[in-house]
């Protein structure tokens, strides 16, 4: 984990460009994947797409109908942890990874739920739950199995010997067995190691009323509204991104950050001004490429395969939460 | 029972079209033929999707109604109880989450039906009803439901069960999971109290379809009965001519006991036909592809093992299976293996054919064609779902025999489509 700075200079006395992300306005899925399309064509490091309600469509299912109109740019989707076990989570957000070949990213959105859906099975559900430190408790769990999972393939699982019979190394995918105190999930996942290890995760700082919750202190990209919470934010997790929301877009302010998150553009005219006046200033004139974990400057060792503890304990959260930091 | 409304065509359907047979392809996103003379360059590459992109546009090339994208959640640990062979014989894994290839595929295609299979005993309700109105409104009402109940225990164990529920009660469970699913696709705000799920959500994303096509493959007696009750499309395995037939009319006869209209719901066969020049090369094909010898044999025996969840790597292959076997997987399929190598063995039993094929499908795409046309005279409809995963993994090569060489022979004697009728995918459906 890097350490603060007290004074880091502006971006762009660094000489380093800022990175752009985009969040995508929800409503029409035909104006949203013209718009991803037209965002990756301009450079633009990420899209951040729209999820959060079930009256909403899901955001990797657009991610994924994206994938090929917009080849490059970075595809996160903004996802409740309480739609579904840590299993499907943990294997769509793999298989997104792997279609968009490292492009994939989850913007955590752990808030209560609104809406009840339960069934008669004893599993913890967040549907009623209020109290933000038991969400948060059940966030890092949630966490905690979803990296377990990610982890149970190790790089070069894959080993396609014709000769030996062998299509998988069967020593090089562990079965976790992960038990915490809202979540277990047998493992391992069904699917190989994706091309980032696992997607990139992103939270909004601070994320609620909970200070040094789960989802700000394992990101690894945090999002601010404001330039005085740079420095904070910048004590948990390498990169840090100002959120520019709507005419704020039209001219970026200076800042201490990476680069910005713009967010509610939706008038036609100001998306026009920000897509072909604003970003050619901010990005390079050919785009960046290669993972998404790359371009917005992650330590690669955050994403590492680490070696699963030989003797998992039934309280398995301090095991494995360790890889998402 | 009651339900059934289905889907209406938009016109209705004339005695060409009701000639023609529907035809679906099953696949699943897992490597492709990696060890076999046809496998490509990169035997890994399968990964990022772009093989099944392809094969959806050649499949939309042919005219083919649907793709069904199989799906399971599971490292099988069945044979020999490691994964060891399954990683040996990939069956099931390594794989995918369809989902996101399905929504990949609604954009690189534009008249395909897309299936996608997810588990009423694997995912919330409200999930699945958001994630299939999503397909459905990415493909501008081409998405399908292919329902699943599950049957693999370490699936269960993956989202925090221990075990699955016994078989009759998992269908009790579909029902009303489907009947849950529905109130989401229909109703802007849904409060439900069932026995089972628990629902107050104030809104959902509707379809495009009024819901999106059901597809379903039971086998057993309460499987057919939840078909007839909920499927548009049912595809299913019977072996040989009789019991396709009595198939078919097992699902019309619920169907109209429950006074529905016996066509309401499709039914297709899953085929897996092996194509060459002549008869007698597709036979040596077949004869190779279905030889207790070769790697293949290992392939359908970790298959077995894992639809019945019977440990086969305990039997030796050159006796019968012993007469007090017994097992807490599938007992019928126990009991079936028994018949079969009795005064023989495992080995010559399954020798020589396939599981995965409703009739043998070996020849030209001449023979092969008359075979086809044969049976749907005889069966009475309504198609075939291509499949080869049960005889090797697909391959670009399997998809142009099949595609260039079966299909237009078929289009030739006007028993495919050779273009895509007007509306949505269920209303295509209802056309046929
Ligand atoms: C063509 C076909 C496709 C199937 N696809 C799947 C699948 O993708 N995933 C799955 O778990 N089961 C699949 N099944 C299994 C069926 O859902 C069902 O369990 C099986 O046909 C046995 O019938 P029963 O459930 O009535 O006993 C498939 C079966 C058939 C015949």
């Amino acid at each position: 984990m890097p350490t603060a700075d007290p004074a880091p200079p502006l971006a762009a006395e660094t000489g380093t460009q800022p990175l752009v992300l985009w969040s995508v306005e929800g409503g029409d899925l035909r104006r949203q994947l013209a718009s991803i399309a037209e965002l990756d064509a301009v450079g633009v490091d990420a899209v951040v797409l729209p999820g959060g309600s079930l009256a909403t469509a899901d955001p990797i299912l657009i991610a994924g109908a994206a994938s090929r109109r917009a080849p490059r740019v970075g595809l996160i989707a903004s996802l409740s942890p309480w739609l579904q076990p840590p299993f499907h989570t943990a294997r769509v957000l793999g298989t997104l990874d792997a279609l968009t070949r490292g492009r994939a990213g989850w913007l955590v959105d752990p808030a209560p739920t609104k809406f009840s859906a339960t069934d008669d099975t004893d599993r913890w559900t967040a549907s009623g739950v209020s109290d933000l430190a038991e969400l948060d408790r059940a966030f890092a769990d949630y966490l905690a199995a979803a990296a377990a999972l990610w982890n149970s393939w190790q790089p070069g699982a894959l080993v396609a010997d014709v000769g030996g019979g062998q299509y998988v190394d069967p020593a090089k995918v562990q079965v976790p067995h992960y038990r915490g105190e809202f979540f277990s999930v047998r493992g391992p996942l069904n699917m190989p190691r994706s091309p980032q290890g696992r997607p990139v995760i992103l939270a909004r700082w601070p994320i609620g009323a909970v200070v040094n919750d789960t989802a700000s202190s394992h990101a690894d990209v945090l999002i601010v509204s404001q330039q005085a919470d740079v420095s904070a934010a910048r004590n948990q997790t390498a990169t840090v991104l100002l959120e520019l929301h709507g005419t704020a877009a039209g001219a970026p302010p200076a800042t201490t950050a990476d680069g910005y998150l713009i967010s509610g553009v939706s008038d036609p005219a100001l998306y026009g001004h920000v897509v072909h006046t604003v970003l050619p200033g901010l990005l390079p004139p050919t785009g960046r490429r290669g993972l998404l974990r790359e371009r917005l400057r992650l330590p690669a060792d955050a994403f590492d395969w680490t070696a699963p503890n030989p003797n998992p304990t039934p309280n398995a959260t301090s095991a494995t939460t360790k890889d998402l930091e | 029972m009651t339900p059934q409304p289905g889907f209406l065509p938009r016109s209705s359907p004339t005695d060409d079209a009701r000639r023609r047979m529907i035809l679906g392809w099953f696949v699943n996103y897992m490597p492709t033929a990696w060890n076999r003379p046809w496998a490509g360059s990169d035997p890994t590459s399968w990964t990022d999707g772009e093989f099944y992109l392809d094969m959806a546009r050649a499949l939309e090339r042919a005219s083919i109604d649907l793709v069904m994208l199989e799906d399971s959640s599971v490292v099988p640990e069945n044979f020999g109880s490691s994964m060891t062979a399954e990683f040996a014989a990939t069956t099931k894994s390594p794989k995918h989450d369809p989902l996101p290839l399905a929504a990949a595929i609604s954009q690189t295609t534009e008249r395909l039906g897309i299936v996608t299979t997810m588990s009423t005993s694997l995912y919330p309700p409200h999930r699945l009803a958001q994630l299939q109105s999503t397909l459905d409104q990415l493909s501008d009402g081409r998405a399908g439901w292919n329902i699943v109940t599950s049957f693999e225990n370490l699936a269960a164990q993956n989202v925090g069960l221990d075990t699955l529920w016994e078989h009759d009660e998992r269908y009790s469970r579909a029902d009303e999971y489907v009947r849950l699913a529905d109130e989401f696709w229909t109703k802007d705000s849904v409060s439900f109290n069932g026995s089972y799920y628990q629902a107050e959500v104030p809104g959902t994303l509707p379809p495009v379809q009024r819901r999106p096509v059901l597809c379903q493959a039971g086998g057993s007696s309460s499987g057919m009965d939840f078909a007839a009750k909920w499927a548009d499309l049912i595809v299913s395995v019977p072996t040989g001519l009789p019991a396709m037939k009595a198939y078919r009319d097992g699902i019309r006869q619920r169907l109209e006991s429950a006074g529905n209209a016996p066509d309401a719901c499709r039914v297709l066969y899953m085929i897996t036909p092996i194509l060459a020049e002549t008869v007698a090369d597709a036979e040596a094909k077949e004869a190779r592809m279905y030889s207790p010898d070769g790697d293949n044999f290992l392939r359908r025996l970790v298959q077995l093992s894992n639809v019945s969840e019977i440990d086969f790597a305990q039997y030796d292959l050159d006796q019968p299976i012993p007469e007090d076997a017994t097992t807490n997987g599938a007992q019928s399929i126990l009991d079936a293996m028994k018949a079969a190598t009795r005064g023989s063995s495992l080995r010559q039993a399954m020798a020589g054919k396939g599981e995965s094929t409703s009739l043998r499908l070996v020849g030209t795409p001449q023979t092969v064609a008359d075979q086809m046309e044969e049976a749907m005279d005889f069966v009475g409809g309504d198609g075939f779902l291509l499949f080869h995963g049960g005889g090797g993994l697909i391959s670009r090569h399997y998809l142009d025999e099949v595609l260039d060489g079966l299909v237009p022979e078929l289009q030739r004697r006007g028993l495919a489509q050779t273009g895509y009728g007007p509306g949505t995918f269920g209303e295509r459906l209802a056309a046929r």
